[in-house]
């Protein structure tokens, strides 16, 4: 599902993100990117997306290398990946079903798709009863299943998620992570990059342990950190 | 449902910036009657050439001593000229009676004349007023001829005011236009900025460029085509209320003021036209920089 041989990433003033990194990861995986600030966690992500090149070293993502995947095609691959970051990225005029809506209207999706699968979603992510919030009246937790909503209402191949739970105290990173493992189960692939021991730790997946841009340990059913 | 979205999209950001809009859309009116300003001065000049061209004849003044053989030489010669359609000869009483005529209501200019004061004259009419020059350069010395008298110089300089004129015209409104533009490109440039949110949640969850493009260019367009209709507008008030009145006041111009309605269509058009296009411009240099990937 994703695959990625001899990555290089060099931002400008020979500043190396990632050094050769190999990677594959198979349909229906949960991964865990692990690693402190700046081990280049986000911009291995962000090469999924196509939203940063590699300077070297090719990524594929759907079976297709992103490299010779022209301009305009972008937008379609994205429609194939998910995205959940730290800060929820809400539209803060919007209530929770315009949000979700948003990402289907936005692409093309007839009108009543959109008002037969967005209430389904919301109703998945557990906020069935607050379609006509506005996210600033939600709490933090309630915020981040709407986005998570956003990004699967249109049963994306792929779910990265970037510290989805960096805003959150524990329990309600739990009630997070029970939903992304839910996602998982129906056959997505989710990628998440976290820092948060606890969650690693208890949920015994795939770990991918980033350091100053290289892959230090990869290790199924994995823990955090080994020695912590 | 496509359509709604854009519709929507756009009505919202018009209404968001609604002072940079209105300042875009004078700014296209005002440059595009200026443009509607040249292409009307064309048409009258356009017209005022047909009308005076239709009236230039050639007067070949003859010499008082003329011979009767010499004139009827010079007529019979005149005549066979194919560039000539034909010769009147107005006598010095025809010609005096002619002037009396023409300024019936001043008779201070003649009274005090004898009757046989203006010279006699051949009065050629030509095929076409280009001939004029020629014409008058074959004839100039001949026997019998004293001075030959075209309105050629009139038309010529009437044509070189007119160009002047176009050009000074069409050079501002070229500068206006580029400046609606701008002013245009800045307006969609805030609508892109009040809304760089969503753009980036549209770009995330793969929203095609042109979908997230359309609803910008859509008010640029939109400022540009309610320029281009003032200024239509305008136009179509002037021919109607200002033109006619002022071909029924000054009737000694001849039909300068009259347009076809084709004319006035196509000077319509070009407005229109014009307009969207430079909504389309500034729309364009306002969005090639974002969306970048």
């Amino acid at each position: 599902m994703i695959k990625t041989t001899d990555v290089v990433k060099e931002y400008k003033g020979d500043i190396r993100a990632l050094n050769d990194i190999t990677i594959d990861i198979e349909k229906g995986e949960f991964v865990f990117v692990v690693g402190p600030s700046g081990s280049g966690k986000s911009t291995f992500l962000k090469l999924l997306t196509k939203e940063e090149e590699p300077t070297a070293g090719k990524v594929y993502v759907a079976g297709k290398n992103l490299a010779s995947l022209p301009r305009w095609r972008v937008p379609y691959l994205r429609r194939n990946v998910g995205c959940v970051f730290q800060d929820f990225k809400l539209l803060p005029n919007k209530t929770v079903f315009q949000n979700v809506a948003f990402a289907l209207e936005v692409i093309g999706r007839p009108h009543d798709v959109v008002h037969r699968q967005v209430p389904q979603i919301l109703e998945l992510v557990g906020l069935g009863e607050k379609l006509d919030r506005f996210p600033d009246e939600l709490s933090g937790g309630e915020q981040q299943r709407v986005s998570i909503a956003r990004a699967f209402v249109n049963r994306p191949l792929i779910l990265i998620a970037d510290e989805p739970t960096g805003n959150l105290d524990p329990a309600t990173s739990v009630g997070i992570m029970r939903l992304l493992d839910r996602i998982n189960r129906t056959g997505t692939t989710v990628v998440m990059a976290t820092h948060d021991h606890t969650i690693v730790d208890s949920m015994r997946r795939r770990v991918i342990e980033l350091e100053n841009g290289q892959v230090v340990r990869d290790q199924s059913r994995g823990i955090y950190g080994v020695g912590t | 449902m496509r359509f709604r979205y854009f519709f929507s999209e756009t009505a919202q950001n018009v209404r968001r910036n609604l002072l940079m809009t209105v300042a875009a859309v004078s700014t296209v009116a005002i440059s595009l009657l200026l443009l509607g300003g040249v292409q009307i001065l064309g048409m009258i000049v356009k017209n005022m050439t047909l009308n005076w061209q239709a009236k230039v004849e050639v007067a070949v003044y003859l010499r008082d001593d003329i011979t009767h053989g010499e004139l009827q030489t010079l007529e019979s010669q005149v005549s066979q000229l194919h560039e000539v359609d034909h010769v009147t000869y107005v006598s010095k009483k025809q010609a005096f009676a002619e002037f009396k005529q023409q300024f019936r209501t001043q008779p201070e200019f003649w009274q005090s004349l004898p009757p046989d004061s203006l010279p006699a004259s051949l009065r050629v009419k030509l095929t076409d007023a280009k001939f004029a020059s020629a014409v008058a350069a074959n004839l100039r010395g001949a026997p019998g001829v004293d001075d030959v008298r075209y309105g050629g110089e009139i038309i010529k300089r009437l044509l070189q005011v007119n160009s002047l004129l176009r050009t000074v015209t069409l050079v501002m409104s070229i500068i206006l236009l580029v400046a609606a533009a701008a002013l245009i490109a800045n307006t969609i440039r805030l609508a892109i900025y009040a809304r760089r949110d969503e753009i980036g949640i549209m770009k995330l969850v793969g929203a095609t460029n042109w979908f997230i493009r359309i609803p910008f260019m859509l008010e640029g367009l939109f400022a540009a085509l309610v320029g281009a209709l003032i200024s239509g507008g305008i136009v179509l008030t002037a021919n109607s209320l200002l033109f006619t009145r002022m071909g029924r006041a000054l009737p000694f111009l001849g039909p300068v003021f009259d347009f076809s309605s084709g004319d006035i269509l196509a000077v319509l058009l070009i407005l229109v036209a014009v307009g969207v296009g430079v909504g389309l411009v500034g729309s364009t240099m306002a969005l090639r920089r974002f969306l970048e990937v």
